[in-house]
């Protein structure tokens, strides 16, 4: 496996790779197909017919697909081919003709500059090496005035959770680069050249086994580890909860709009 | 298939500048100091700059005889 220690002194792993061996799992996990944020992605989106989207990340396709009927065409891009097997596996079974699928990297979009009028993202930025670039790249492919939306992990305004969350995350994907805060991605879209229009907090309360399906052995005592070591302030601030089918608690995310205004 | 309306837009994602299709199956880019040649494996155009960079070297004659 190659790996990247330049991270905190984390090994990581290329998110091709984690998530080749993971895309028949990503079709059917409960968070990734949350009906509810697509609606929200949706409705934020302003999606009409004559309209072209850019779905970055794109992973088995659900963001691009719950786009599709309201806009002209979708393009979903991914880095790795197994999930975008799964994804038009999906979108044959959606009869939807106007969506494709792209092999391609965030850091060096394959587009010309001002192509979409919506660029989406979700649940996918955690993973890029160069934020800034990153953003750079899909504001760059965003015509003027087009807009962007986000939806991603993220981590409140406490210094402690913020090490805590993330370490969490690396341990359930060591393709985990960092869950950023809704303060932190509004200066990155503003230096990007972006107006930030909506931020939107949620919570999701689940169970412990959402971190730890398909970890290994080592990493799963870990997370236990973090978890125990955790002060009543904190469990408080997670909700946590010790239920007989074991620890549950919630995780954050947040959906951002934001419009290319340069 | 890539509708015109998509090929439009697509560039080569090393330098940007615009592609072109040949035979359905190579996305060429059409900056001749660039040189990069993208495949669309499965109906799926590989966009990534080290898959373009494996065939700065092959013509775009001896594409057609390559199996990718």
């Amino acid at each position: 496996m190659t790996e990247d220690t330049s991270s905190q002194g984390r090994p990581r792993a290329s998110a091709r790779e984690v998530f080749g061996e993971r895309a028949a799992y990503y079709v059917t996990s409960t968070a990734h197909t949350d009906a509810q944020v697509l609606g929200r992605l949706v409705d934020l989106s302003g999606l009409s017919p004559d309209m072209s989207v850019l779905d970055i990340g794109t992973g088995t396709g659900h963001t691009a697909l719950a786009l599709a009927p309201h806009a002209g065409t979708v393009i979903g891009l991914d880095p790795t081919p197994e999930m975008l097997a799964e994804a038009e596996a999906l979108r044959r079974e959606r009869g939807y003709d106007n969506v494709s699928w792209m092999l391609g990297d965030v850091a060096d979009l394959p587009w010309a500059a001002n192509s979409f009028h919506v660029v989406a993202c979700r649940r996918a930025a955690h993973h890029f090496l160069d934020i800034e670039r990153a953003l750079g790249e899909m504001c760059r492919v965003l015509r003027r005035g087009g807009r962007l939306m986000i939806d991603d992990r993220t981590v409140p305004n406490d210094p402690d959770l913020d090490v805590l969350l993330n370490q969490l995350d690396w341990l359930h994907d060591h393709s985990h680069v960092r869950d950023y805060s809704a303060d932190e991605w509004r200066a990155l879209c503003e230096r990007a050249g972006l107006h930030v229009e909506r931020v939107e907090g949620y919570t999701r309360h689940r169970h412990l086994s959402s971190l730890t399906e398909g970890v290994s052995t080592e990493d799963v005592a870990e997370i236990r580890r973090l978890l125990a070591a955790l002060s009543p302030e904190q469990e408080g601030q997670l909700g946590l909860e010790r239920r007989a089918d074991g620890l549950w608690f919630d995780h954050y995310y947040l959906i951002l709009s934001a419009r290319r205004i340069s | 298939m890539l509708s015109e309306e998509l090929l439009a837009i697509l560039a080569c994602p090393a330098c940007k500048t615009a592609v072109i299709l040949k035979q359905d199956r190579w996305l060429i880019c059409q900056n001749p100091s660039c040189g990069r040649k993208y495949p669309i494996k499965d109906g799926i155009p590989v966009m990534l700059i080290e898959e373009g960079d494996k065939y700065v070297n092959v013509s775009e004659e001896d594409l057609a005889a390559l199996d990718v």
